[in-house]
Parts: C-alpha cells; structure tokens; sequence
C-alpha cells in the first residue's frame, strides 16, 4: 500500500495531485525549485524538498536530485504529473531500482506507445485505422518517395515527440528539404531523437481523444472522450466532453479501437488514446498518452470518476470499474488560462497582485494561483484552468461564460500585475459554437 | 476603488517588509502603526507545512526578533544526505574553530550512486556545523558558518 508520495512536478498538477492524495489518506512531499519555494504546492504538501535553482534541467530534470529527494523522505512512490519526467521511460526504471512505485505505465508500456512510429505500426497491426502516413524515414531520397505517395500538404513528425511538439506543416513539394532538415535538428534539440517520419495532413479534421483506465489485472475500460479541437500552434485552449459531433455508436467503436491498443502494449494506470475524426465520421489513431492530462478534468466532471486517485488506486493493485458502471452525465467545458499577453501571446511574468477565482454552480478552479504569486519566467504558462458542468452543453457554455465574466468582474484588470490570456474572450465566442 | 488600490500600492514595500520579517523568527504575526496606518502581518498555513531548509527555529525571547546570523554561510550543492568525514575515513573534514580555504572540501553530500564534495564557497573559521553527521540535506540548504573576517 502506498502511504507516502513524492509529486515530482510543479503548478496546478502538483496541487491536484497532492488533493488526491490527501483525499485518500496518503502523504505527500513536494519538489521544488529556488523559483518556487513560495509557490502553492510547496504550502500544501506534508513536507517539501529544494531539488536545484530555477532552471528545469537544473531542478524539476534533475533525476539524481529527485530520487534522493524521494529517499531521504522516505516516499514509497513517485507521481510525476504531466510533462517534465512523465513519459521518461528510464526515469521509470530508475525509481523502480531504488524500490519506488512510478505512478503510471510500465517501462515496457511506456516504450512501446512513446516512440510515435512504434505506436502507429502498432495500432496498425491491431486493424485500427491511421493517418495515411510513413513509417520512420533515414534519408532525403526516402522522405522524397514517401511525400510523393502521401501528398500535400503533409506533416513531418518526431518519431519522439508528443503533447503538439516537433510537428511542421509542409504546403507543397519545394518546401520539403528545408522543412526536414529543421524538422531533424528541433527534434534532436528537444527530444535527443533526430528520427521523423510524415502523416497526410488532414484537413478540418476534429482532434478526439479516449480517457482509458487499465488496472494489473487486464482490465481495460473507457470514460468516453475529450474533444480538443479549438487549439493555438498545436497547443490545446478549450477542451469538452462528450464531443458534439461523437454519438453514442461511435464512442463505443473509439472506445474499443482504445481499449484493444492498450490491452496490447500491457498498459496499466490512466492513459489517452488520440485520434483524428474527418468531416465523414472517420477516425484515425494519432498517438497514445501515458500520463494524466491538463484536461483530465473535463472527463472528472461529466463520469464522477476522480482520474487521478484511480492512478494511485491502480498502483496499488486495485481493480477499476466495470465498463457498465461508467455512465457520462452532462456536459462539461475546460478553458485554459494562460500568462501570455493577449494580444502577441508572448509570456509574461511578474506578481499576481490581486486573485479572486470564480465559483457559483457547476464551476471548478484548478489553480496554483493565490493573490501575492509571482510567476517566474523558468516555467510553462498555463496558470490556471476553469472547468464548468451543465445538465446539456448550452449550459456549460453559459457557466463557463459566467465564470469568464465573474473572473474579468472579480479582478478589475483580471489577475492585477500581469497580462493574462484567456482563449474564451468575446473575439472568441464563436469558438463555442462549432 | 483606484483611491484604495493607490493607497495598497503605497504600503505594500512595508507589508512585504514585516513578512520578510515575521518569515525569520518564530512569531506568529507583527504589527506596526503609524499614523492612522495599522497594518497587521500574520502567519497563516494551510495544513501543517514541514520543510527540511527550515528545522523549527529555537525560541525566541519575549518579542525580540531573532538575531539574524553574521558571517556567511555554505550551502549543500545536491540533495542527500550530509557526512562530514571522506568515505573510508573516520576523522571529519573539519571541525568548529578551524580556519579554511576557499574551494577546501568541508564535507560530503551522498546522493543516488554519487557522492558530492562541499566546497567552501568563502575563506575563513568554521562557527557552526548546522546539522550532524548523516542527516538529509535538499539542494541549497546552509550547511556551515564562516566567519569571514576571521581569518
């Protein structure tokens, strides 16, 4: 039984964590940088450690750090949140050297569905329809050959990549080369893995992603999906469950083409599979997720299921629900807010001076915000997440809407200090109505 | 509401000063008037907040502040567990009253598979040793006092 935690990461998902476990009676030890040491997480957990100075690689990547930290504090197990060390298959095998629980996937999962090329052919051999695309490519003339077949405009992924990152647009044959070649290196740069291949890309195609739960056991159930299409460069603003355009026969074809890709890799714990739905009610598996998501929320809020205590209750070797149980209620909308300028969506930085989230009926706050915080430049902008419930999706629109409002009344410049960008402003509303 | 937000502008270095403050000592609030301004700092924690960099301070007399340390300090450079003496060694690498150099090895941090020497970041006499020999350090955490015009 896991009785004590280490959350190795920071922001609002190191909070949410750190409320799951307190819920379930468990212990909790933050991580933190020099940046944070007044941020929220560290106020919340039972104790907290000082890993390294601002910068990431130098604290939050800092795995030798990280497993003393885990050590000296005697954690029995490591949630790792998203992004940072989640999806770092040797990170995994290194906490299980040192007898730690990772929170999560197996190594063997985690390989198997990281490497986007080895997941696609994967999906494939399990008759699971994907994006027309290439396998892993090593030289000019193959990606040539490849890019003929395909046709543009396409797309050069990171066989490494993920979570929007390492994906370039190409319009038309004379762009390839250079486009490639820029792929290759920022693909080297971020991932440490120069590999790419190229997928058709597929015009006007919504982004549909699964919520799976797999417990030790074998059992594999699905709480339906997120709809994640209204997006900015690749990054999710505005996320929903059920997906508008989903119906019930087609959630339950999604949900076994899931299921069946997670019961072949051995996958246990939470995880997502993504895929892309045409205009034509055709889906196409993308990637596969092994991790809790930023907008985890919205599928918390219409199944009642808590996602993240589920990660924690599978770690521990117990059995998820029936998929019978799993019954979606309602509607229910996430909106991400960002410290970015809203005009130029450059980051900004500075001291949170004045914070009064909304709340009222149907309303949730994920936040590590509190008035008096300062964000540091080291790290991602997301500051905050507003997710509202309703009984069918125009109220959730109308919560949401109110909550937006509440949010810019509450805060005469909302959040005093910073400029902030909230995707839902009313240069957005027809956003909701797709 | 700009009168108020002005005026919250004008006593905010003086708020963040009496936090600074109330952060070093073990009082629960301080307060400071002037005038018609009463501004009151209190602690205020949300569920029980432990961390390593800092062990619960020793009492304070009356309402004196604590006497803010002199002399510098040299911080833990990694996360581990502190020793004072080289591996295979008895003897410390150095003692309270000893003089030493900048860039002398003072002693160990042990980490997953590595262990990393501390350095002495400034020359002087070693004051203090802040913490005994094996227990757990985090990354910039105040390991000795020099004092520094001793030397």
């Amino acid at each position: 039984m896991i009785k004590k935690v280490l959350v190795a990461n920071r922001g609002e998902i190191a909070v949410r964590v750190i409320r799951a476990c307190r819920e379930l009676g468990i212990q909790t030890v933050a991580l933190y940088s020099q940046a944070d040491a007044e941020s929220l997480h560290v106020r919340l957990a039972d104790a907290a450690v000082c890993v390294g100075p601002p910068p990431i690689l130098k604290s939050y990547l800092d795995v030798p750090n990280i497993i003393s930290a885990a050590l000296i504090t005697q954690v029995d197990a490591v949630h790792p949140g998203y992004g940072l060390l989640a999806e770092n298959a040797r990170f995994v095998e290194i906490c299980e050297s040192h007898h730690l629980t990772f929170i999560g996937p197996s190594v063997q999962a985690m390989e198997r569905m990281g490497d986007k090329a080895l997941a696609r052919q994967t999906a494939q051999e399990l008759g699971i329809p994907i994006v027309h695309g290439s396998l892993v490519l090593e030289d000019d003339e193959a990606v040539r050959k490849a890019a003929q077949d395909i046709g543009f405009p396409l797309l050069i992924k990171a066989a490494a990549g993920g979570g929007g990152k390492g994906i370039r647009t190409v319009q038309s044959p004379p762009d390839l080369p250079k486009a490639v070649a820029l792929a290759r290196s920022e693909a080297q740069a971020s991932f440490g893995d120069q590999r790419i291949y190229l997928e058709k890309f597929l015009q006007d195609a919504r982004h549909i992603e699964i919520q799976i739960l797999a417990d030790r056991n074998g059992r594999v159930i699905h709480l339906g999906e997120r709809d994640c299409s209204i997006q900015r460069r690749k990054q999710k603003l505005i996320e929903e469950s059920p997906s508008p355009i989903v119906n019930e026969a087609l959630r339950a074809r999604m949900g076994e083409a899931a299921k069946r890709l997670a019961k072949a890799c051995g996958y246990t714990s939470a995880g997502t599979v993504e895929f892309l739905l045409d205009r034509q009610g055709n889906y196409y598996f993308m990637e596969m997720n092994t991790r809790i998501q930023v907008e985890h929320c919205v599928t918390e809020m219409v199944t009642g299921q808590d996602l993240v205590k589920w990660q924690i209750r599978i770690a521990n070797g117990e059995p998820v629900p029936l998929q019978e149980k799993i019954v979606i209620r309602g509607h229910a909308l996430e909106c991400r807010i960002n410290a970015e300028d809203p005009v130029e969506f450059s980051p900004s930085t500075g001291k949170i001076t004045a914070y009064l989230p909304p709340g009222g009926p149907g309303i949730r706050v994920d936040s590590h915000l509190y008035s008096g915080y300062s964000i540091e430049p080291f790290y991602d902008s997301l500051l905050c997440k507003i997710v509202s419930w309703g009984q069918e999706r125009p109220e959730a629109i109308a919560r949401m809407e109110r909550a937006l409002a509440e949010m810019e009344r509450g805060n005469p410049h909302p959040f005093r200090g910073i400029p902030v960008h909230a995707p839902a402003g009313s240069r957005h509303r027809g956003c909701f109505s797709t | 509401m700009q009168e108020a937000d002005k005026e919250f502008l004008d006593i905010l270095p003086t708020v963040e000063a009496l936090a600074l403050r109330l952060q070093k000592t073990t009082l629960n609030e301080i307060s400071y008037g002037k005038g018609e301004l009463n501004i009151r700092v209190a602690r205020h924690s949300i569920g029980e907040v432990r961390s390593f960099s800092s062990p619960p301070a020793p009492p304070v007399e009356d309402d004196a502040p604590a006497p803010l340390p002199s002399g510098a300090s040299i911080l833990s450079p990694r996360v581990g567990f502190f020793k004072s003496a080289a591996k295979g060694e008895q003897k410390a690498l150095v003692q309270i009253g000893d003089l030493v150099a900048e860039g002398q090895v003072v002693g160990i941090v042990e980490s997953v598979n590595l262990e990393s020497n501390i350095e002495a970041t400034v020359s002087g006499r070693i004051r203090s040793i802040l913490l005994d020999d094996g227990m757990p350090v985090e990354y910039g955490q105040p390991l000795f006092v020099v004092d520094t015009e001793d030397q």
